[in-house]
């Protein structure tokens, strides 16, 4: 049987979003990269992507806009993916390039849409892992969660990002700094002032407990 | 050492970084650790926070994306839509040719059907508006034809009529 060639390619499990209509890639194009089989890049990555912009941004529609963007523009400049860093690396700089440019280039309309679209602590605080059954540490997990939420929600951009990148997507300095384009000693002094940021914060909530 | 972990000091065992595990500021700090309480609990503490924003923020980004793509799933919607037909040569040696058809089509129309004679055009008048037309000019030919324009013809005599009306009147009897 002739196969469908107006059909887009379609890999099972993947999501809908994700498939590539076959016709897409022409003879004439590049040498092949790890991008070529963008079904299956998605398929692993999408979920780290997605969880950094969301975490960062705080709005679901922009994260979910930011992350589509993310594999297109991977997809559309592969063949400049030198495979010097990971793949995670190189699209983890595409999403925070496209983040600054979001947040920048719309930083009005940003802001006012992210107050009224933004993510609340409750909203996280339901995924909280049931670590511990009892009530009281339960309460005092979902206190410890909106202070480093609300913690994060203060620091600087750049800071936050980079505390984003070690501490939910656990890059190590090396290639936050492949991510940033930040030299490695400026990233961990990024890292010292947001910790403060929250150990300071710790010490408020622990002195008002008192 | 000081009595209690430098800021740094901390950060860097919650980075798991420098110091090397094997060096031996390695070993001081983990023997600090050990032996200082408030800096142990200020590390648990610290270490627990983050480890929760993590697993929750993980989870709800599982969840929002879990959500997502079922919603996708019924849009369908694919990362790279049309671009690949715009990429095609196909796609716009379709346009090219369809642009043509378009400029050429008003052409041979417009050859198939040449415009109408001016001849034709008074042929096909209607009838009754070459008779009204007819009417017209007869009208204005009897005018023209008249001798003494009607404005220029003699007044009647005014006693005619009362001349005749006597003629006719019965006579008075005195």
């Amino acid at each position: 049987m002739e196969p469908d060639h107006g059909s887009p390619v379609v890999a099972k499990s993947m999501p809908a979003h994700a498939l590539i209509p076959e016709d897409f890639v022409t003879a004439d194009q590049a040498p092949a990269t790890p991008f070529d089989d963008l079904a299956t890049v998605v398929a692993l990555y999408e979920q780290r992507i997605f969880r950094f912009l969301l975490v960062s941004i705080r709005d679901r529609d922009i994260a979910q806009t930011l992350t589509q963007e993310t594999f297109l523009r991977a997809w559309t400049s592969r063949a400049n993916f030198r495979e010097d860093c990971s793949i995670a690396t190189w699209l983890m700089r595409i999403a925070l390039n496209l983040l600054r440019d979001h947040t920048r280039t719309e930083r009005f309309r940003f802001w006012k849409r992210a107050a009224n679209n933004a993510i609340d602590v409750s909203e996280i605080s339901e995924h909280i892992p049931n670590r511990d059954s009892s009530t009281e540490a339960r309460l005092i997990a979902k206190d410890q969660l909106a202070l480093v939420w609300e913690a994060v929600a203060r620091l600087s951009e750049r800071q936050r990002n980079i505390f984003l990148l070690r501490f939910v997507e656990e890059l190590e300095l090396s290639e936050i700094s492949i991510v940033t384009g930040l030299p490695v000693s400026t990233v961990k002094s990024h890292l010292y002032r947001a910790l403060a940021t929250i150990r300071a914060r710790h010490n408020s909530l622990q002195k008002d407990a008192l | 050492m000081t009595p209690h972990l430098s800021h740094e000091q901390l950060c860097d065992v919650v980075l798991a970084r420098s110091p090397h595990p094997l060096s031996s500021d390695f070993a001081a700090l983990q023997d600090h650790l050990h032996s200082c309480p408030a800096c142990a609990t200020e590390l648990a503490n610290l270490s627990d926070s983050l480890s929760l924003f993590r697993d929750a923020s993980t989870a709800f980004a599982h969840q929002e994306l879990t959500n997502q793509r079922a919603a996708n799933g019924v849009r369908n919607t694919p990362i790279l839509p049309l671009r690949s037909s715009l990429l095609h040569p196909a796609y716009w040696a379709a346009a090219a040719a369809t642009i043509l058809v378009a400029a050429a089509l008003p052409l041979s129309l417009h050859r198939q059907h040449p415009p109408a004679t001016p001849t034709s055009a008074t042929v096909a008048a209607p009838v009754h508006t070459t008779e009204s037309d007819e009417a017209l000019l007869e009208d204005i030919n009897q005018e023209l034809s008249t001798s003494i324009p009607s404005p220029m013809q003699p007044l009647a005599d005014p006693t005619a009529s009362s001349a005749a009306d006597q003629s006719t009147s019965p006579k008075r009897n005195n």
